[in-house]
């Protein structure tokens, strides 16, 4: 939370991450270049060529873990862990596609009669085909939009880009992956003594990630289905207060669409907005802890009854008003402002 | 703190016991998909030959040959060997050779590069002595006839061993800045025996204008024209004008 | 040929860019960054850096911001 901005903040979770990502990234490259230099057709293969094969297959595999850890934490919370330090994976993804990106261009580019980087984009000239289409500019595009998620990770750029301009920049890294897949399928895995095996991997790796944004997609929907109630201009009824479990929430949707996370704690209700002031995680999907609202997604806090964070933090959501009827708990559809403090309902 | 918060997780408190167990094996699971993925793709990587590309200069010495690309004349044991000539880096040897004449005796230091029986010889200094020692004569020509061949246009130098693999369209970059700066251009063709390799020229036996192959560098192609034996080395002598794509 | 020209143009054109901007994230860092964002007062050093490749690569975002004078965002 934005309190006075530090480079990370560190915690131990973070570092074991990280130590996760960097044996990984390690283990990796060496398994590949190990096999590569045993392999009976490949173990004649120049090292810098084998090296520029390896850190592009650790990237690209590494592209796949990114995306697919948005979905699977929709899924089951057990994922919610992966999600929590994702950009520092995102920022050695980009790392690792960078270093590719670089031998590359030395290695195939370089030492010639031309600019590295001109020669990367006109020394294969067949713009006009599918088939053989330059994967060079294919792999430099994904490469510029994973420098810009990159470089724009830090929670400062989150603030001044605004949330929602930031979430679209990050969103991009879709067609990062779109560009990516091209680049490997025009790439490394077709032409001379590519094997189909090679397409094959590409097309699984692309199955299981569409797969589990559809399944996502499909989970939430139904979930946001079962919160949907009655179109009314009053008052929602938001059903039993002790079907809540204790210091957890239920989501109900307002016939505006907009998200309230209902939550219980204390013997009493409070309602704010779903959608946390940071990257808009989903909040009711948290709990309380220590008497606040706490994003699954970041941890971010607010308190339940003024959707304020607590100091020295600044964020704010929305606040709704409850009551309980007869056991069953009311909210009023009409937001207050961001951060106006709503009376909590007492469950009787 | 949140003692009670059975399975929710917060980034900066205690990991709840249960989940501490799924995150253990979910790292562990990832792991395991790290190292098949990168044992998979590993195998999948393309055949990179059989080039060689010597690690210490030698000396070599015999007579030096300027059309249709400068080439050395070295006598061996085994008879005359042909050495195609080029500079370091991807540049041809027209430039370190300067004006030194076709048929004169040149001692020269440079890496020796093989494969397919056609030998190399990147000039390790900018330096080529010459000496007036007998003059090597000649390989007898030997005529094969037309053939229309399907194959791929590459650039000598990384072909023959500096770049395993060298041929392809990943390379194909590569190859054409090779072409560019100099590299005589070789045409590859696939035989039950493995690749055949031979020097690319036009009809009349000049060497080729890079421009008029850049398009089609690494590209699978059918080329018409004559085969020839040059001692150890084949020639194909081209008709531009057939060239065409095959995939 | 043309290819050739055309990409070395807009090759330059990103160079241009890339200098203003990192021209513009020195000036920003010594005297803007505090003014349009009261989280960075204070911040470090190291801050500075990370945030420095995404001021060369976004300087104009950050430009109409300074002089727009924003404030962060929830501040």
């Amino acid at each position: 939370m934005a309190a006075t901005y530090k480079p990370v903040l560190w915690n131990r979770h973070k570092r074991v991450y990280d130590v996760v990502i960097g044996v990984g990234i390690a283990l990796y490259l060496a398994i590949f270049i190990a096999v590569g230099m045993s392999t009976a057709d490949s173990a004649n293969t120049s090292i810098e060529i084998l090296a520029i094969s390896a850190l592009g297959a650790c990237a690209f595999f590494m592209l796949h873990v990114v995306l697919a850890i948005g979905p699977l934490a929709r899924l089951s919370t057990t994922f919610l862990p992966l999600l929590y330090n994702r950009r520092h994976l995102g920022v050695s993804l980009f790392v690792v596609a960078a270093a590719h990106a670089t031998f590359a261009t030395v290695w195939y580019h370089g030492f010639g009669v031309l600019n590295p980087l001109v020669s990367l984009f006109v020394s294969n000239p067949r713009y006009d085909a599918i088939g053989s289409f330059p994967f060079e500019s294919l792999g430099a595009v994904a490469l510029v939009i994973l420098f810009l998620m990159a470089a724009t990770s830090h929670d400062f750029w989150l603030n001044n880009l605004s949330p929602a301009v930031w979430k679209t920049l990050h969103m991009l890294v879709y067609i990062a992956y779109g560009a990516v897949v091209l680049h490997v399928l025009l790439g490394a895995a077709s032409g001379h003594g590519g094997s189909p095996l090679y397409v094959w991997a590409v097309v699984v790796g692309f199955v299981i990630i569409a797969g589990l944004h559809l399944g996502a997609a499909i989970a939430q929907g139904g979930r946001d289905r079962a919160q949907r109630s009655a179109p009314k201009n009053d008052w929602i009824d938001a059903g039993p207060a002790d079907a809540i479990p204790q210091r957890r929430a239920r989501i109900v949707i307002a016939p505006s669409g907009a998200q309230i996370a209902i939550f219980r704690y204390d013997g009493r209700v409070s309602a704010v907005s779903n959608v946390c002031a940071h990257q808009m995680g989903p909040l009711g999907e948290g709990c309380i802890v220590d008497g606040l609202v706490t994003c699954p997604w970041h941890g971010w806090q607010y308190d339940p009854a003024t959707g304020r964070s607590p100091p020295p933090y600044t964020e704010r959501v929305e606040t709704f008003n409850v009551r309980i009827e007869n056991g069953r708990i009311l909210v009023d559809p009409k937001p207050n402002a961001k951060g106006a403090p709503a009376t909590p309902a007492a469950i009787g | 703190m949140a003692a009670k918060q059975s399975e929710f997780y917060v980034g900066y408190l205690a990991v709840p016991p249960r989940l501490k167990w799924a995150i253990g094996a979910l790292v562990i699971l990832l792991l395991a998909l790290v190292a098949f993925d990168a044992w998979l793709v590993a195998t999948l990587q393309p055949d990179a030959g059989d080039g060689r590309w010597a690690d210490a200069p030698t000396e070599f010495r015999g007579t030096l040959d300027r059309t249709p690309y400068p080439t050395l004349r070295v006598a061996t044991d085994a008879g005359t060997r042909t050495y195609v000539l080029v500079s370091d880096e991807k540049r041809g040897a027209e430039a370190v050779l300067g004006d030194i004449p076709a048929g004169a005796s040149v001692r020269v230091q440079g890496y020796e590069i093989e494969r397919a029986a056609v030998g190399m010889i990147q000039l390790a200094a900018t330096d080529v002595a010459v000496d007036n020692a007998p003059a090597i004569p000649a390989a007898p020509l030997e005529v094969h006839g037309r053939a229309t061949i399907d194959g791929e246009i590459v650039d000598s130098k990384c072909w023959l061993g500096v770049m395993r693999p060298g041929e392809g369209h990943i390379h194909k970059a590569c190859a054409s800045l090779c072409i560019r700066g100099g590299i005589p251009p070789m045409f590859v063709t696939r035989t039950s025996d493995g690749p055949q390799v031979m020097l690319l020229t036009l009809f009349d036996g000049r060497p080729v204008p890079p421009d008029a192959i850049l398009d089609v560098i690494a590209d699978p192609v059918r080329l018409s024209g004559i085969v020839e034996k040059h001692g150890d080395i084949y020639h194909f002598k081209v008709d531009l004008s057939t060239l065409a794509r095959t995939e | 040929m043309g290819d050739i020209e055309a990409v070395t143009t807009i090759l330059n054109a990103l160079g241009l860019y890339t200098t203003i901007g990192a021209v513009f994230a020195i000036v920003f860092l010594a005297f803007g960054l505090a003014r349009i964002d009261h989280g960075a007062k204070g911040a470090g050093f190291v801050f500075r850096l990370v945030i420095l490749p995404g001021l060369i690569a976004l300087w104009p975002v950050m430009l109409v911001r300074w002089i727009v004078g924003g404030q962060p965002h929830g501040g």
